[in-house]
């Protein structure tokens, strides 16, 4: 059975319930209100984003249910990420940001995860400044500041 | 529009991905990023050298630490570490490369009573150098078993170099250690302090939960002990799934193969005999007897051998090992098989080994020759591997081909191609290959040299690799190369151990854009490396 979803900008969705489900804030809906044609509304997501969240669900909709997989590194890996969803990830900034949001208020644990991966690979290898001009940020440390922040922390350094 | 790193859930989910050298630049980005990323950054604390600063650094940080991770620098400065509050601390690591002083016993007593209860993991590395030594890391163990009694936190527990007195163990310390999830213990001096008296020491953890258990090294103040003790203690631990020992068989007075007939141990899946004198034929009987079938073995420096192997891929000989009536289908679980510096081990068990294991996510060995991946020409089906050690290797054509081969050496050279293809193609399918390692390496120069040198018939097809094909003069090129591995997408470490392996600027301009998550490189410099390799390299932030 379809389920409608409502984006920010009042666009309608008509999505397979199995694909919706992916979402757990969905899923848990439709539980509680019982099934129904009346449209589930997500005002936090907009129309371009919610298009682009039901793609991944499209595609990851016979996805098992994730298990936790066991390392022995106590940090997590972010060079996991399968080809397809590396290319779904090749978005501007905002959407890549819009995409996060979205999966951490809908609840999909694996969009989120392969979201932060993204962000975490465009982090690494790169210098304070490289990360400032990635992300469009300005620094608002004094030299003081930075150079305090560095010698607290200078344990880090080598790991 | 809200920045996700502005919400803490999403900062703090992408500061999981990264090392604490990333989220030391992200703390230096600006105000927002500082807040963000600092908590995951001083969660997990590893100082190496300690100083005043990183006393003080670490004591106005404190709240935020869940792993403490510190090397001694010195009495005074752990005496000042073991005295700051940790309100969030779960796990303590402790490596005191000196003797522990009456001060720093206090100490760490007191730290022990603040966080004792709340502790999940402890693991302390001590030193004999000390005059105290024996006297010292005693009672550190007693303190820390103290502070952790009576709470159920404790899971893992790892001692290395402190002195343990088995038949001391009071009944609060041995529901301490029953209820380990883990349990190691390297260098350690399982004491019993009356010669005379004739009966061994009782661990009595019978009913333990433990269910990684790692004897290594360990020494007994009686040397008759060892064996028995340590096995006393293997025999309590039921439940164990995952195995290191490192005393097997020095005496043949207890057999593990009779008792997991018995029915001992029916959860093992993970062995690791690493540089045991285990033999091929009692580390087969293991693997015949083996409740479930095994999803790790490490036989580095062992043995293993013809009738291992057999074992482990369950090929049932009749006439051999009759009163063996089951094998466990290792090959379709084993996802680490690790048989560096083993001499029993060939080319022909090597290539089966990669034709049979599907789940196989680690491998190491020695040496593969095309000779036997062309005999035995199944596809390689551990498309999941992750971490490939093995060297490879052309049988020379001289001595195959035989003497008056009419060939000029450019054509052997094609031949020569044409043969280490049979490598390219099978290497190419390794998609989810993170690392690579081959050539000889130092740590195994041992077996290798009787084995391969390249005046006694064989050569390494990895010195090719390089692409393009504007070196056919030498036999130790090859037209496939670095251009059929674009497919190893994931690769993050590559290791050329070989010191004629060459790296052309223009090879590792191919390595950087196709291997998009390359962090280090290790080659030898001094040799065909050209010039702007390493800058070019490390401009991308790869290691060489």
């Amino acid at each position: 059975m379809p389920v409608t979803l409502t984006s920010l900008d009042n666009q309608e969705f008509k999505v397979d319930k199995e694909v919706a489900e992916r979402s757990i804030l969905i899923k848990n809906m439709i539980e509680d209100v019982g099934e129904s044609d009346a449209p589930i509304p997500l005002p936090n997501v907009s129309a371009a984003v919610l298009t682009k969240v039901i793609e991944y669900c499209e595609h990851h909709r016979n996805d098992p249910v994730q298990v936790q997989d066991e390392t022995d590194d106590p940090r997590k890996r972010s060079n996991d990420i399968e080809e397809w969803d590396m290319k779904f990830m090749q978005v501007d900034q905002e959407m890549l940001f819009e995409i996060i949001l979205a999966a951490n208020y809908l609840d999909i644990k694996p969009l989120l995860d392969v979201g932060c991966k993204t962000v975490a690979n465009i982090i690494k290898g790169k210098t304070p400044e490289e990360i400032r001009k990635a992300f469009n940020i300005v620094n608002d440390f004094t030299p003081e500041e930075e150079a305090q922040i560095k010698k607290e922390n200078e344990w880090a350094e080598d790991r | 529009m809200v920045h996700p790193v502005d919400l803490p859930e999403i900062s703090s989910h992408v500061a999981s991905y990264l090392s604490n050298k990333s989220l030391l630049h992200c703390i230096l980005v600006n105000r927002a990023w500082h807040y963000a990323f600092l908590p995951t950054l001083w969660s997990d604390v590893h100082f190496d050298a300690m100083n005043q600063q990183a006393v003080d650094s670490l004591a106005r940080h404190s709240h935020f630490v869940k792993s403490l991770s510190w090397k001694s620098y010195g009495s005074q400065p752990d005496v000042q570490i073991l005295s700051i509050d940790f309100p969030r601390l779960l796990s303590l690591h402790a490596n005191i490369d000196k003797s522990w002083d009456d001060d720093m016993i206090d100490a760490a007593e007191r730290l022990f009573r603040r966080h004792g209860h709340a502790l999940q993991t402890i693991s302390i590395f001590s030193d004999e150098s000390g005059p105290n030594w024996m006297i010292s890391s005693r009672s550190l163990w007693d303190i820390a078993a103290t502070g952790c009694k009576g709470y159920s936190q404790l899971r893992s527990l790892s001692l290395d170099r402190v002195c343990f007195f088995v038949q001391d163990l009071d009944n609060e310390s041995k529901e301490l250690l029953k209820q380990l999830d883990s349990f190691s213990l390297n260098h350690t001096v399982l004491y019993r302090a009356n010669s005379s008296d004739p009966v061994l020491p009782q661990w009595g953890l019978q009913g333990s939960k433990i269910r990684q258990l790692a004897l290594t090294n360990c020494e007994h103040s009686h040397p008759s002990d060892h064996l028995q003790t340590e096995y006393q203690l293997l025999a309590d631990c039921q439940e164990i799934q995952s195995l290191k020992w490192e005393r097997y068989l020095r005496h043949s007075r207890v057999s593990m193969a009779t008792d997991l007939q018995r029915g001992f141990w029916p959860f093992l899946e993970k062995l690791d005999f690493q540089g045991l004198e285990i033999g091929d034929e009692a580390l087969a009987e293991i693997l015949w007897t083996l409740p479930r079938p095994l999803r790790d073995l490490n036989a580095n420096h062992t043995g293993f051998g013809p009738l291992s192997y057999r074992a482990l891929l369950n090929l049932f000989e009749s006439g051999e090992g009759t009163s063996i009536a089951r094998g466990q289908n290792h090959a379709s679980t084993l996802e680490r098989l690790v048989l560096q510096a083993c001499r029993g081990v060939s080319g022909p068990q090597i290539q089966s080994f990669l034709c049979s294991m599907p789940k196989l996510k680690a491998f190491s060995a020695v040496l593969l020759i095309e000779a036997d991946v062309l005999a035995d020409p199944r596809p390689w089906v551990c498309k999941q591997i992750r971490n490939l050690e093995l060297n490879f290797a052309l049988l020379a054509l001289d001595a195959e081909i035989g003497e008056g081969y009419p060939l000029e050496s450019v054509s052997r050279d094609i031949i020569s191609r044409q043969k280490s293809t049979c490598f390219w193609k099978r290497l190419k399918d390794l998609s989810s290959l993170e690392e690579f390692s081959s050539g000889n390496s130092q740590n195994i120069a041992l077996d290798m040299n009787d084995l391969i040198v390249h005046d006694n018939g064989l050569r390494y097809p990895f010195l090719l690799f390089q692409q393009g094909e504007d070196h056919v003069t030498s036999d130790r090129n090859c037209e496939w190369g670095l251009g059929t591995l674009k497919t190893w997408r994931k690769m993050r470490r590559l290791l050329l151990w070989d010191s004629a392996q060459v790296i052309r600027l223009s090879d590792a301009q191919w390595m950087v854009q196709n291997w998009p998550h390359l962090e280090e490189v290790v080659a030898y410099k001094w040799r065909g490396t050209q010039d702007g390799v390493k800058e070019l390299f490390e401009a991308h932030g790869v290691r060489f």
